[in-house]
């Protein structure tokens, strides 16, 4: 009796450890599938006219194939105001990103779990249906209605296009880090095995993670509204456009001993963007400047690490050498050729 | 107790069973103890709530605090015995405010640092650190409140009240000291190497922590020598003038302005000037190079006559320091 009881209960325990890792393991997909997947999404969205259109962000001379439709409010001078370069640029940069390098899926082998990026791409496409609707609408009405109508249909468009580039950066994110840990693309980077797509993708990816910081903190901390009368919101927005102009210049040509300088500058920005992201993550601009009417103390009342994470966020932005600027100079420096 | 069957095997009894069990259980709960303890993360919620009050209301950081402070420090300095004291007063006001300036420094990053075993070995002493020096400024505060009240200025009164406030200020330097040695070894175990904590900022901090430690041994031979009820000046010998000036300097520089620190991920030559200065201090030791920095400044013509502790290469450590100076700019 005793033996018998000891052989169910070893079965019990293999049947259920067997079905958590059957579980876990799930439908991990498969790289055609994957690729196909995002091959039909980015062409939806090129199809999709009324939406986006192969243009030029003129701020910074970055070209496009998902340049945002009809993102403007109309002012009561009869002009329309376009200045909303954020969304521009966030957009254009996060597809762009993705654009470039889902590709590189196509003929992997091996086997990868390719969950994430499928639901990354599910949740952009259930995000973009929406924003679709909110397009037409200001779209159909841009002639005829008046302004404050527009303008209120404008207020929703912009919203949606905010939760769009979140998931849009979501996917773009975890797309590099799937080509980056998982494939190990930029494993032969800083040795002579090192190819010029690697060093372009590598660097690519550094610009999306800064371009990321931006969005977290204008999106996200500011909520995507015009704070214009705050020193992080004006700097950030001003560097924004800086640095996404250099990404559109050629590249220098990098040796694997230049790289291993390139890749020790990019980890030490990496390492200290740890720390931005949880102070973006815990300090609302918008919230400081709305709700606590720029007092700190108030904020700190609330969040008694409000003033901690608010010094980390201006640092990286607004300080002499701060940590953005920096940045922005080593590439201007060392990463592009300058005109 | 065994059994033994004739023909047969020993049969383990109970009594052995019993044994392995209890054995099993110890070994399992050690087990269990071990992965807790590395696997919950240090609460170092109260520690950090007390560093971010040291950083706001340091001594001399209150207005109110400042006000008396000055006040003693003018009964002092018009008081034809005791003014000697005046040059040791106007330091402590400097000591006081460049300390404010380090724990905003640490302020800014130790809410973010990793909880890790660096930060489970040292919050605890942090906090106890930290916590004492506010007692000691609490007593600071009762001796600069009582000598506001008595109103009294002779010099026997104004002496006595020296040193008490000496002793005590001692006190504060000290957990002061002890915090910020804990404070640097998290500051450099508890971060990834990032743009504001690497071999620059990390050497920054030990040298500021010699400094305070060689300003507060200082201060002790005061507290031992300078005796109440004797006027007389050549009891006192006080001689941290121009250390602290130059510790007051150095937290300016890179503390205060932090561009330099910076600067080091993304500048090749001054990460070799780090590392240089880094290497000297595993040489010469720490305490060694704020003597050269003072021979540097009060030689008109380079010359070193001071003997340095444990140094045989004079000239090498002078070289060195003057190179690194001369680098910095």
């Amino acid at each position: 009796m005793k033996r018998k009881n000891l052989i169910i209960s070893l079965l019990t325990a293999i049947l259920i450890t067997s079905s958590m890792v059957l579980f876990a393991c799930g439908d991990i997909g498969t790289a055609k599938d994957t690729f196909q997947a995002f091959q039909s999404t980015m062409q939806t969205y090129k199809e999709n006219t009324n939406l986006f259109s192969h243009s030029t962000i003129s701020e910074i001379n970055m070209e496009t194939d998902f340049y945002l439709n009809n993102f403007f409010v109309k002012n009561n001078d009869g002009l329309n105001s376009e200045d909303f370069y954020q969304y521009y640029i966030l957009t254009a940069t996060g597809l762009n990103f993705i654009d470039k390098y889902y590709v590189l899926i196509e003929n992997l082998k091996g086997s990868y779990n390719y969950t994430t990026l499928m639901n990354d791409i599910d949740e952009m496409n259930v995000s973009y249906e929406e924003l679709k609707i909110e397009n037409l609408n200001v779209a159909n009405i841009e002639d005829t209605a008046e302004n404050e109508i527009y303008n209120g249909y404008f207020a929703r468009y912009k919203l949606y296009t905010k939760e769009f580039i979140n998931k849009v950066y979501q996917t773009a994110i975890d797309l590099g880090e799937f080509l980056i840990n998982n494939v190990k693309y930029t494993e032969n980077l800083a040795t002579d095995l090192q190819t010029d797509e690697e060093v372009k993708f590598y660097i690519d990816h550094q610009f999306l993670l800064i371009y990321n910081d931006f969005r977290l903190t204008l999106l996200q901390s500011c909520k995507g509204q015009d704070l214009s009368g705050n020193s992080i919101y004006n700097t950030s927005y001003s560097y924004l456009k800086f640095i996404a102009t250099e990404q559109v210049k050629q590249l220098k040509t990098f040796t694997p001993e230049n790289m291993k300088d390139v890749v020790y500058v990019f980890s030490a920005i990496n390492n200290q963007r740890d720390i931005f992201y949880k102070a973006i993550d815990n300090f609302s601009i918008y919230d400081y400047l709305n709700t606590y009417e720029g007092s700190i103390d108030a904020y700190v009342n609330v969040n008694s690490n409000a003033d901690v994470y608010y010094n980390q966020i201006y640092n990286y932005y607004c300080n002499t050498n701060s940590i953005i600027l920096l940045t922005h100079h080593y590439i201007r420096e060392n990463i592009v050729v300058s005109e | 107790m065994g059994k033994k069957k004739s023909g047969e095997e020993k049969v383990y009894t109970t009594g052995n069973k019993k044994w392995l069990v209890i054995l099993g259980v110890l070994v399992f709960l050690v087990i269990a103890v071990v992965i807790i303890l590395m696997v919950i993360p240090a609460n170092t919620s109260g520690m950090i709530e007390t560093l971010q009050t040291t950083a706001d209301t340091s001594f001399l950081k209150n207005q109110d605090e400042r006000d008396k402070y000055e006040d003693f420090q003018n009964k002092i300095k018009n008081n034809s015995i005791v003014k000697y004291y005046s040059e040791e007063m106007s330091d402590i006001i400097i000591i006081s405010d460049t300390l404010s300036d380090v724990m905003v420094y640490y302020n800014d990053f130790i809410a973010f640092a990793d909880q890790n075993n660096v930060m489970k070995d040292n919050y605890k002493g942090i906090d106890e650190s930290l916590k004492n020096a506010q007692e000691n400024q609490k007593n600071l505060n009762n001796i600069l409140t009582e000598i506001a009240r008595l109103t009294e200025t002779a010099a026997s009164y104004l002496q006595n009240a020296m040193i008490d406030l000496r002793t005590e200020y001692y006190n504060w330097l000290n957990n002061y000291q002890q915090a910020l040695e804990r404070l640097s070894k998290c500051y450099e175990g508890c971060f990834k190497e990032s743009v504001t904590s690497n071999l620059a900022s990390t050497t920054i901090l030990n040298t500021i922590n010699d400094y305070v430690d060689v300003i507060k041994d200082e201060f002790k031979v005061i507290v031992s020598s300078d005796v109440k009820s004797n006027l007389s000046s050549s009891n006192y010998n006080y001689k941290s003038h121009n250390t602290v000036l130059y510790f007051e300097s150095f937290v300016d520089n890179y503390i205060s302005n932090k561009s330099e620190i910076r600067n080091y991920t993304f500048d090749k030559t001054i990460q070799e000037k780090y590392e240089k200065i880094s290497k000297f201090f595993e040489l010469y030791e720490e305490n060694n190079f704020y003597e050269v920095l003072a021979s540097i400044s009060s030689s008109s013509d380079g010359v070193i006559s001071k003997v340095y502790s444990g140094v045989n290469d004079k000239e090498g450590l002078y070289n060195t320091v003057k190179d690194f100076l001369d680098c910095r700019g």
